[in-house]
């Protein structure tokens, strides 16, 4: 329950309640329309992707068994409209084999949302961290970890997921003794997790030079707190509003990173399905089965957008200045 | 994009196995939109080939793929004799002379083989083609250890003795070992080149068609890295390096003299290789025909994506029968896999109507359990052990009979690309429910055979996919090529035996039907086809396919030659510009 300082009405004033920034961004929040919209979709798309694969081990979803039957023709195409839409596959079926595609995409948008989330976490720790340690240490210091930043953040991100990928994965398959599915998913986890950081490094420390010159920090430090007390109890309450927004904005690119690495063929491989994968060949059949393009695409789409929109609006509702005229 | 594989202590053995085809008598008939182009043919111009398949040889005697024997073949590796071009898709192709002087002269015992070869025949740098040089070019298929991945018929048809282990007495041209016992069997007087046989080979002219019996020039020989340094006797040359993945580009040999040439028109001045492509994007470009692509030919066949919109190529796109057989190898080094009651119920679960669903549909894919392709007059026809989806149920038995722990734990090998993909997708779920647990291992193209064959590789598969096509018309070319332990298996790897197969009644029954001829042969070959495939479960035969083929509006002359190889001949292609 928030504090609330409340002054009594007089002669039928309105009484004046304090409020937390929380129950003010909340309220921003929820008088903004496009936001809740991105929020309900973002919500709806991660408990879909978390219910696949419970609602595979049950039988409801099915990516991986083949329906030729419900193929024909030269090229093995669907039968039916829409590339095969029907009341068992809501979003038709694959062409060569029969699959069921919303099975697919939602299996396929459980390992988009894991990798997204896994690599957005480490590249949130390690970017506090690092850009903690720079705001508050300065000098040489900074200057050090800066350098450090500057060189991670000009690595192309993508040209190194492509270099890197075949030896990584063949080298944790074979230390796992999988097939190539986690050895894959721990391998786009951790490289976009590692070049992640820098981003949230750079902002983490322009926040903490700002703060740092404040008053209740030099207040602290002349009351003989010690620098993990000022770390974790003076000035990480202050970030979570600039992390809680980059979050959501590196989740998007994150997943777009994911699809566009199946694309390539890179990354996730089959059987295991994924955006990227799914795109990739879907993008062949544009002319002949272009549904087998539009459902996944449009997929896609919406959830890259709905965490855009969500982070957007969480940044506007958490603007200090964003309620002035 | 160049992949970096790093494996330990490889010795290369790279064979790639799908060579020329076996369709005599024309079995292959094509249907709408096949295209020869009209007109005259006219010099000049550039030639794009594309390709969605990366070399893995150029070297004439590494060289297995049978695109890559035709076109290498065409372009700058002549043989003694070959199968001569063809009017129409599909026909059936002569044998005819091509660096000799005619087809070869055979002694009455079918021992001794004579070639003369043409006056005026030049390499590339202008010396004269010599019988030495085909000589050495023999040779080096012997050199086991370095020159892998080629057919090894010099090594079965040659009148060297063996040594106990079943290699040959002679080491190859590096080590020297046994050099006189290969200089008697071949034998070079002026321009006559003599061949001595092991046994009474009646179609030695017929093996030599294959560019493993190209000459080759001893002062350029690097060995291993001569793979893709190619030095030609044809009418183009390399111009520039060979990049893998990427491709090269072949201009004119001046010193290439048509008159010495009957087979190849040499019409384009420059031909450009670009193998950059998949094979869905290859199709993309031809059926849309636009810039470049106008001028460009399709070495290997159009992808499942591509046949639903291949009719949009009109005119230019051609269907054939292929010469290949798709199918499965167990592999009895593999623990699992020699469990006989485990290789059982692999091939009683084998869902072949998920490999003809995700390779095109059964208007032009077809499940098979022979070896043979059903163009070769010994196709034994053998019937499906369980149908065309497989009995998962009757397998899981088996499985549970066999002693293993459900569910047994397998490593299933593929060339990846996206049909495959699929087609494994479905053959999983099927040896899944067998009660296997299918662990999926797609290795890109450009490695593909050669991780096969690599020795280091020799338990790590417990069965892999493959395909092969006769390299001319005799199953002599299909069942030892595949099974037959003695000159497949040796110390640079398996050869093309990939599973490892080797047993001694089967190799007996082999040198049986190699003495026979005519429907008695037919019915031998036959037999051991089905033996191995319904005895031994050596192998699983999947699928024969036909192939759709296309090329760009201003090519002509693109004509599929399926008698040799199977592929577009290069020797009539030319381009109107």
């Amino acid at each position: 329950m928030a504090d609330s300082i409340a002054v009594e009405a007089r002669d039928g004033a309105v009484p004046i309640a304090g409020r937390t920034p929380w129950q003010i961004t909340r309220a921003r929040v929820r008088r903004d329309t496009g936001t809740m919209i991105a929020l309900f979709a973002a919500i709806f798309f991660i408990v879909l992707a978390l219910a696949a694969p419970i609602l595979t081990n049950f039988g409801l979803l099915d990516p991986y068994n083949s329906h030729t039957e419900l193929l024909g023709g030269l090229g093995s195409l669907p039968k039916g409209a829409f590339g095969g839409v029907s009341w068992q596959h809501w979003m038709g079926v694959e062409p060569g084999t029969g699959r069921d595609i919303f099975s697919r995409v939602i299996s396929g948008l459980t390992v988009s949302l894991v990798v997204a989330t896994l690599a957005v976490l480490i590249s949130v720790i390690l970017g506090t961290v690092i850009g903690l340690i720079a705001g508050t240490a300065g000098g040489k210091v900074d200057w050090f970890l800066s350098r450090v930043t500057d060189f991670v953040l000009s690595f192309p991100q993508t040209l190194m997921l492509i270099a890197l990928s075949t030896i990584v994965i063949d080298l944790l398959q074979g230390a796992l003794g999988t097939d190539r599915t986690i050895p894959s998913m721990i391998f786009m986890i951790l490289v976009m997790g590692f070049f992640g950081w820098p981003y949230f490094a750079r902002i983490i420390r322009g926040q903490v030079f700002s703060l740092k010159e404040r008053e209740f920090i030099e207040a602290a430090r002349s009351l003989g707190a010690g620098r993990r007390r000022i770390y974790f109890k003076e000035l990480l309450p202050h970030l979570w509003a600039p992390i809680l927004v980059y979050t959501t904005l590196i989740m998007p690119q994150n997943i777009a990173t994911e699809a566009a690495l199946g694309f390539l063929g890179v990354g996730i491989q089959a059987p295991t399905p994924s955006f990227g994968s799914i795109l990739n060949d879907s993008v062949h059949y544009a002319t002949s089965d272009p549904a087998y393009f539009l459902f996944p695409g449009v997929t896609l789409f919406l959830v890259v957008l709905s965490f855009n929109l969500l982070g957007d609006g969480l940044r506007d509702a958490l603007d200090p200045k964003a309620d002035r005229q | 994009m160049k992949k970096i594989k790093i494996v330990a202590g490889v010795a290369a053995t790279l064979a790639l196995a799908l060579t020329a085809s076996a369709c005599s008598g024309g079995t292959a008939a094509p249907t709408t939109g096949t295209s020869a182009g009209g007109g005259a043919a006219t010099a000049g111009g550039t030639l794009y080939v594309l390709s969605g398949t990366p070399a893995e040889h150029w070297d004439p005697q590494r060289t297995y793929v049978g695109l890559n024997i035709e076109f290498g073949n065409r372009m700058f590796s002549r043989t003694l004799t070959t199968f001569a071009p063809v009017a129409k898709d599909g026909e059936s192709a002569q044998l005819t002379a091509d660096a000799a002087t005619d087809t070869g002269q055979v002694s009455s015992d079918g021992k001794t083989w004579k070639f003369t070869i043409k006056d005026g025949i030049k390499w590339e740098d202008g010396k004269a083609v010599t019988c030495e040089d085909f000589k050495y070019g023999i040779s080096r298929t012997f050199a086991v250890d370095v020159i892998t991945g080629g057919p090894n018929y010099a090594i079965q048809y040659l009148d060297i003795p063996k040594n106990k282990d079943g290699s040959s007495a002679y080491a190859g041209p590096y080590k020297k070992t046994g050099q006189d016992l290969y200089d008697k069997a071949v034998t070079c007087d002026g321009n006559t080149i003599t061949f001595k046989m092991a046994k009474p080979s009646g179609d030695f002219n017929q093996a030599i068609t294959m560019t493993a019996f190209g000459a080759f020039r001893q002062d350029k020989d690097q060995g291993d890295k001569s793979n893709f340094a190619i030095f030609s006797d044809g009418p183009y040359k390399l111009d520039g390096p060979w990049t893998t993945s990427k491709g090269g580009t072949f201009v004119r040999n001046e010193n290439w003299d048509p008159k010495t040439d009957t087979i190849r028109k040499a019409y384009p001045d420059k031909i450009v290789w670009d193998e950059s492509l998949t094979q869905e994007t290859m199709y993309e470009r031809l059926i849309a025909d636009q810039g470049d692509d106008k001028n460009a030919i399709a070495s290997d066949q159009a992808p499942v994506t591509a046949l639903a919109n291949v009719a949009g190529a009109d005119g230019r796109y051609t269907v054939v029968a292929s010469p290949y057989t798709r199918y499965m190898v167990t592999n009895f080094k593999s623990k699992v896999m020699s469990n006989d009651k485990a290789r059982e119920a692999l091939a009683l679960a084998t869902d072949r109507s998920a490999y003809v669903a995700a390779a095109g549909g059964d208007q032009i894919v077809k499940a098979t359990n022979s070896l043979i392709n059903p163009a070769l007059s010994s196709f034994p026809n053998t019937p499906l052990l369980a149908g065309d989806k497989g009995d998962p149920a009757k397998a899981k038995a088996l499985l549970q009979a066999s002693g293993l722990t459900l569910p047994v734990k397998i490593n299933v090998a593929y060339r990846k690309n996206d049909t495959l993909d699929k087609v494994f997708s479905g053959l999983k779920s099927g040896w899944d429910a067998a009660g296997f647990d299918v662990q999926l291992s797609g290795i890109p193209a450009e490695q593909y055979y050669g991780t096969l064959q690599s020795p280091a590789n020799a338990t790590k598969y417990d069965a892999a996919w493959a395909g092969w096509g006769a390299d001319f018309p005799s199953a002599s070319t299909v069942i030892p090529q595949l099974l037959d332990s003695r000159s497949q298996i040796s110390a640079g790897g398996p050869g093309q035996d990939y599973g490892y197969f080797a047993n001694d009644t089967f190799n007996a029954e082999i040198d049986k039907a190699y003495a026979l001829t005519g429907a008695e042969a037919d019915k031998a070959w036959g037999q051991l086809d089905a033996d191995a495939v319904t005895k031994y479960f050596a192998v699983i035969p999947l699928i024969n396919d036909q192939f759709v083929f296309a090329h760009g509006s201003n090519v002509q002359g693109a004509i599929v030659n399926t008698t040799f190889t199977g592929y577009y001949d290069l020797a009539t292609v030319s381009v109107k510009h």
